[in-house]
């Protein structure tokens, strides 16, 4: 099968007064028709902007997307001139915001801003396109749709604004959905009615799903494969079994062990309360990056070679055969051993 | 019922009991106001809404639940930065919902607080020294320049950070290294009680874990007493002994940390638990999933009966109508549910 988006070697950089601020720098990765990919990492690691950078969203200046390739459905959406690219987004990729209190438009009703996309991408007349908006409602579980829909967003609950932006998402019927941080304004409970929906409706429509976010659990229940980042750059990648089980980069392994887990057990062996182990310092300044590993700084396993020279993303062994698993760090082989037995020996 | 029993504890025997804290009764209500000159309540949130809980000294008690379910607010009443509405809260022998404005800046030198955004709790125009230093100076605790200063610089030691930092602005630090400059300002009137009031839900998933850390090993060395209030169920099941859970200005179950998490009873309390995604995708797909249907009603017109009944698996009839108390349904499980197995049993 072939990949639905193709991004190679993508950089995003922000032309500063303090310097240029390399947000994405030379990330790679495929999603395929219907998966559900999760993008994971702490703010500022450039998840956002590489998302971002897909839709052709990034503000500019200071942001440019100077190099790279973003191959969707066939076209390099970089190279594509705006027109085109108007028709591209939200028909064929469309994303879903963090805050549902801020990205619908205030003044309109609900009406308005639905039946606008459909009517300009699919052709539909006022009466059609509201029909399809009335059916999309009810579909995200919008109680009462043909009343609800002539209201305004302030009318709605955090929740209820979320399911009408993931309405919104589907109503062009896309390939590929961007959730960039879908639930993180959400409480718990609706949290998890939300990504059930967003989940259930991209397999049944078998739309491709990228999720973006910062919580480990929420990308452990509903993605496919993962790709975790630091500092503007993919470290690791593979099966979220795979990411989860045998973690093979210093920083998943920091983050895995830093966040406290309802199944953790709560004392050690010796029976004294079982501490957290978090990643001691800060991350890196992306626009004084310094050589080598980006990593290096806050690693517990960094040697001599990790201060010189960068690490590639390189192959190493995966339990789940089918899927490739990488991991940019120069030890990552002998890693797998060491690391779990030190996130065991704390769990 | 334990709540009932705690009153002679507190009274008889002051600041020499179990419990160091204990809320009986606590109501908040805010009024919604019409009219321009002359304002009128035309109605009120129950923000909080007859809360009892005891803190035992030297414990960490989690209070958990959803945005605006009167967490905050209960954390709040405590230190009375709120007057509340009703009810006693009993601080060491002390009553102090009633106590006056002097009283109460005495008693701030046994409570503190610690904000959850580590942005706007810090005046941007004053030193990370002085932010630190000024309930010293405010409470009298030290007597001239030179003992200010090494007094600063312990605090600031103690919370991980360096001296020298004294001298530097709230925007020159990172969003941890500030909300340690909120726990150090927190511990500079060395009191006996903490509310911690989300610390750590503003920061990065890596950071959460340093601060949390921290004030585990403060708690050991200062001997200290927590109210942690956060939303997220994983980092209270990590630091908490007890933990309560509130919904819509309402207690609904109090228990030792571990039959809170193993044994939850009250059906709000199981639906929370399930909806947490744990970080490993084989025991997640494992754990019983309960999605709970429709939203948190307003506490401005909150349901009659039982306040969770609408959107409840084990809704009855008895519920649309019946407030339930907490009780205990096991010992030292306390519930306010009239379907748990146990409920008026004991």
């Amino acid at each position: 099968m072939d990949p639905l988006l193709e991004v190679k070697n993508l950089q995003t950089y922000f032309f500063t007064y303090e310097g240029v601020v390399k947000a994405v720098d030379d990330v790679t990765y495929e999603v395929m028709p219907g998966e559900t990919l999760g993008l994971v990492g702490e703010s500022g690691c450039g998840k956002s902007v590489s998302a971002l950078s897909l839709m052709r969203l990034i503000p500019d200046p200071p942001g440019k997307t100077v190099g790279g390739e973003v191959m969707f459905d066939g076209e390099d959406i970089l190279q594509v001139d705006m027109d085109d690219m108007r028709r591209i987004r939200g028909a064929k990729m469309a994303m879903v915001f963090q805050e549902p209190m801020t990205s619908l438009n205030p003044v309109l009703t609900l009406d308005r801003q639905l039946t606008e996309t459909i009517q300009l991408h699919m052709g539909k007349s006022r009466d059609e396109a509201r029909q399809d908006a009335v059916d999309l409602l009810a579909r995200v579980g919008i109680p009462d749709p043909e009343r609800r829909i002539r209201q305004y967003p302030h009318q709605f609950s955090g929740g209820m604004r979320q399911r009408v932006m993931i309405a919104m998402a589907l109503s062009c019927n896309p390939k590929l959905i961007i959730a960039d941080e879908p639930t993180t304004a959400l409480d718990v409970t609706i949290q998890a009615q939300i990504l059930e929906l967003m989940k259930s409706l991209t397999d049944t429509l078998g739309v491709a799903l990228i999720i973006i976010t910062h919580n480990l659990g929420v990308v452990a229940r509903y993605a496919d494969r993962v790709n975790v980042m630091y500092a503007g750059k993919i470290i690791e990648r593979g099966s979220a079994l795979e990411i989860y089980t045998n973690p093979r980069h210093p920083y998943t392994v920091g983050l895995l062990d830093s966040v406290p887990r309802l199944d953790q057990r709560l004392t050690d062996t010796e029976g004294n309360a079982a501490k957290l182990v978090p990643i001691e310092g800060q991350p890196p300044d992306l626009v004084n990056l310094p050589q080598g590993c980006s990593f290096r700084a806050r690693c517990r396993w960094a040697v001599d070679k990790c201060a010189t020279e960068a690490p590639p993303l390189m192959q190493v062994e995966s339990s789940d055969g089918e899927e490739p698993h990488v991991s940019a760090c120069w030890r990552s082989e002998e890693l797998g051993v060491q690391a779990l037995s030190y996130a065991m020996g704390t769990a | 019922m334990t709540t009932a029993e705690m009153p002679q504890t507190s009274e008889t025997q002051p600041g020499h009991g179990d419990v160091l804290l204990d809320v009986k009764g606590l109501k908040m209500y805010f009024p919604v106001t019409s009219g321009i000159l002359f304002q009128r309540a035309v109605a009120y949130i129950k923000a909080v809404d007859d809360v009892n809980f005891t803190v035992r000294r030297g414990e960490t008690l989690g209070l958990v639940g959803e945005s605006g379910c009167g967490k905050t607010t209960t954390g709040r009443c405590i230190l009375r930065l709120y007057r509340p509405t009703d009810g006693e809260i009993w601080f060491d022998g002390t009553e102090i919902a009633n106590a006056k404005t002097g009283q109460m800046r005495a008693m701030r030198r046994q409570m503190q607080i610690i904000f959850q955004d580590p942005y706007s709790s810090l005046n941007p125009r004053m030193t990370a020294g002085n932010i630190i230093g000024e309930p010293l100076a405010v409470h009298g605790l030290v007597n001239n320049k030179r003992e200010y200063r090494e007094r600063v610089a312990e605090l600031l030691n103690n919370v991980g950070l360096n001296p020298y930092m004294a001298d530097r602005f709230p925007h020159e630090f990172s969003g941890g290294q500030r909300q340690r400059i909120g726990v150090a300002r927190a511990l500079s009137v060395d009191p006996s009680f903490i509310v911690c009031d989300e610390p750590v839900s503003a920061l990065d998933v890596s950071i959460q874990a340093q601060i949390i850390n921290l004030l585990e090993d403060l708690q050991e060395r200062y001997d200290l007493t927590y109210l942690f209030i956060a939303h997220d169920l994983s980092v209270v099941r990590h630091i908490s002994d007890r933990v309560a859970v509130m919904y819509l200005g309402k207690i609904v179950e109090v228990a030792d940390r571990n039959a809170i998490y193993e044994n939850p009873q009250h059906p709000y309390t199981r639906a929370l638990l399930s909806a947490v995604p744990i970080p490993d995708p084989i025991l997640d797909a494992q754990r019983e999933r309960i999605i709970l249907s429709g939203e948190v009603p307003s506490p401005l017109n909150p349901p009659s009966g039982c306040v969770f009944h609408p959107r409840c698996p084990l809704a009855t009839d008895d519920c649309t109508r019946v407030n339930p108390e907490a009780r205990e349904v096991m010992p030292d499980h306390i519930a306010a549910c009239i379907n748990v197995p146990g409920y008026g049993a004991y």
